[in-house]
């Protein structure tokens, strides 16, 4: 309900019905009554696109008055700044922990993004501008990876934890972010398709060792998130080509995995994606298959049946798991 | 006149409000289970991905037959398309009426929305063929107007509401160009279509008679807000005048009101910014900072006020600083205006959205090319801080 009154009419009608208890009515009416207005999502947006700004216009800022600063100033200034940004994170952190840690305030958290980001830029500078590695660019991929998996296991930092597995993923070969998706890294290249499905593997299989070992469980949705999202993607690239049983299997599979994995942590999110990513799977194969055997005719006449069984098969599923998650009151 | 019947829609919507309480910890689940046997209902997906889903599919279905039933026109001479759309439409509507609504008794679930559209669709493709003439689009308009919004009155239906809105505004707009009026007269003509939204949604906001109706109610809120902002927006009124409209012979220096148009698009943001911390209105908050964001870049397009990386970080310090003092003042209170968390809001979704835009602007991008020149600070393996910029 958006609309305040709208949600005091339903109070009062939950009220008449007899469903909320008349100090559950005064309660909410209480609450109500102090006017609680939160900005607190509005001012960390706020902070993002400062920092966004920030830095975008001061790295034009850099770049275009490059040769009047010189890089070895450059990299002392970044080396400085991360430094001091490294030594605010140290000093308010809390320690390693197994378990999830509080977070010590939003500033806090930016300061820990912002150290681990200046840590990266220092060292892709280094390799990009005197070519510490040589020609292996990957090696400071790999290198910013490792300090962001550290800062991200150190400071309980989710944010830092999803730009290490962007960095896992660039270090294999592609980008993993929602442009970089777009552009479909794994049409040409696919080898870098089974890179993909054996990163999305590392991944799940890494978060079955979390939750045994009880390290940083809280850490495992991201994992998940990106492992799925990889994993049905690289495999619906290898479906268009022209062996794609194999492929097809996998993400068959794959998805059956996530479609278990829903029902154990009771998250719809999984088993709605998984499924939209079966089917796209499913619908590509038997594209495939028409197309092999002329059966365009088919096509035509079957699709309509061939969706309408889709959405049925959907909405089982979404019964099922609705039933298996009321059974948990 | 609506299609659903009002208690069991009433006890659909009370029903969400009951999952949201028991989110924010007001009931418990034997409560809400409790609830849930009581309030018999119409079923409803509440998951957004379950409902974009079961949407998409729904659409390819109605797609899917809409192709198998063009099979039977394929072998005509003349192309009768406004029969065939009839015939969709006809079709859309029964499946609409009586499986979604009638059989399976669905509401807000995915596939009864991708029936309005399928049924919107229809219609108006209907009404295109069929009206012959190119001088009467306005009547086009007008009639699919009239078939959204009793689609959004009928079934209840946030995207016929969209659709009878973006009817109603090329309505007026066709309207305009036919009546040749003065081109400087439209944004006041669409101010008042604004106002005249705003004024629908205040008196529905207040009756409890149209409680099931309050989604879309609130939705006319935003759009009226969305419209009269975009009515006046130097822009937005320079470019549909030149391009859309063809309203100028050649490209004016400078449209005649110019004035006026500059200082509304630097004062209705503020206002609306204003206005929502004032009233607590998140919606009239947020469309005032996306109106903010617009109007910067609005200006920006036809004036280089500074040069860009000093508009850049001077922008970010601004914004820190407020944001920075917000939360200092903010923090710790629990009355009015806080930084501390609302018990109904939900932090999942937004933590969601900011992990992803991290991920979007810092994420490390994959070297697709070998050879770098330096000094290469965005691209290559380096991302980080400043990668927005394209160098």
């Amino acid at each position: 309900m958006k609309n305040k009154s709208s949600k005091i009419t339903a109070h009062e009608l939950l009220r008449q019905k007899d469903l909320l208890s008349e100090a559950q009515f005064n309660e909410l009416e209480a609450y109500q009554a102090r006017g609680l207005f939160s900005v607190r999502y509005e001012i960390r947006f706020l902070v993002f696109l400062a920092v966004s700004l920030f830095t975008t216009g001061s790295g034009i800022f850099i770049y275009t008055h490059i040769n009047s600063v010189g890089h070895i100033a450059l990299l002392a200034i970044i080396a400085l700044a991360a430094i001091a940004c490294y030594y605010f994170s140290f000093k308010s952190a809390q320690g390693f922990s197994k378990q999830q840690q509080a977070s010590a305030g939003t500033v806090h958290d930016y300061l820990e993004l912002a150290a681990n980001l200046l840590g990266g830029l220092f060292i892709g500078y280094l390799q990009a501008q005197f070519s510490l590695f040589g020609e292996h660019t990957d090696m400071a991929t790999l290198l910013t990876t490792l300090l962001y998996f550290y800062g991200a296991y150190y400071f309980d930092n989710r944010a830092v934890l999803s730009l290490a597995i962007t960095g896992l993923c660039a270090f294999a070969g592609f980008t993993a972010s929602p442009s970089g998706i777009l552009h479909n890294p794994f049409q040409s290249h696919y080898m870098l398709a089974y890179y993909g499905i054996a990163i999305a593997l590392l991944l799940a299989l890494w978060t079955i060792v979390a939750e045994k070992k009880n390290i940083k469980r809280h850490f495992n949705p991201t994992y998940l998130g990106f492992s799925l999202h990889i994993f049905a993607i690289a495999c619906l690239s290898l479906l268009t080509d022209e062996r794609f049983l194999l492929p097809f299997l996998i993400l068959i599979s794959g998805m059956f995995y996530f479609y278990k994995l829903a029902f154990k942590t009771h998250n719809l999110h999984y088993l709605v994606v998984a499924f939209l990513y079966a089917f796209i799977g499913l619908s590509i194969v038997l594209g495939q298959l028409l197309l092999k055997s002329d059966g365009v005719f088919l096509l035509m006449y079957a699709s309509p049946f061939y969706l309408a069984l889709a959405i049925y098969c959907f909405i089982m599923v979404l019964k099922k798991f609705k039933t298996a998650n009321d059974s948990l009151y | 006149m609506i299609a659903y019947t009002k208690e069991p829609l009433q006890n659909t919507l009370l029903l969400q409000e009951a999952e949201q309480l028991k989110k924010a910890g007001f009931i418990d689940g034997h409560q809400l289970k409790f609830c849930t046997e009581k309030l018999k209902g119409y079923s409803y997906q509440s998951n957004v991905f379950a409902k974009a889903g079961l949407f998409l599919l729904g659409l390819l279905m109605m797609a899917a037959c809409m192709g198998f039933l063009a099979l039977l026109f394929m072998n005509s001479d003349s192309d009768p398309f406004g029969v065939y759309f009839f015939i969709c439409f006809l079709l859309s509507v029964f499946a609409l009426e009586f499986i979604c609504i009638k059989q399976l008794r669905y509401f807000g679930n995915g596939l009864d929305d991708a029936m309005v559209v399928s049924v919107l669709l229809n219609a108006t493709a209907f009404i295109a063929f069929v009206n012959d003439s190119s001088g009467n689009t306005w009547a086009v308009y007008f009639f699919s107007f009239l078939i959204a919004a009793l689609c959004a009155i009928r079934y209840v239906s946030r995207i016929a509401l969209i659709g009878a809105v973006i009817a109603l505004l090329a309505y007026t707009v066709s309207l305009f160009s036919l009546a040749h009026m003065h081109v400087s007269l439209l944004p006041l003509f669409l101010l008042v279509l604004a106002g005249a939204c705003y004024f629908t949604y205040k008196k529905l906001k207040t009756g409890k008679q149209y409680f099931i109706y309050q989604h879309c109610i609130h939705l006319l809120y935003f759009i009226s807000l969305l419209v009269f902002y975009l009515a006046c927006n130097y822009m937005v009124v320079r470019e549909v005048g030149i391009t859309g409209l063809s309203f100028y012979d050649t490209v004016p220096g400078e449209i005649p009101f110019a004035f006026v148009f500059y200082a509304f698009t630097i004062l209705c943001p503020i206002a609306y910014v204003y206005f929502g911390l004032k009233q607590k209105n998140k919606t009239l908050l947020w469309t005032g900072l996306a109106a903010i964001g617009f109007s910067v870049y609005t200006i920006r397009y036809y004036h280089s006020v500074l040069p860009l990386e000093i508009a850049l970080i001077f922008g970010g310090l601004l914004l820190f600083s407020i944001a920075y003092y917000g939360m200092r003042k903010l923090k710790g209170k629990h009355e009015g205006l806080s930084y501390e968390e609302d018990r109904f809001e939900n932090s999942e979704e937004k933590n969601n959205l900011e992990a992803i835009a991290v991920i979007e602007s810092y994420g490390l991008k994959a070297n697709t090319s070998q050879n770098e020149s330096p000094p290469d600070f965005g691209g290559g393996a380096a991302g980080g801080a400043g990668s927005g910029g394209s160098y």
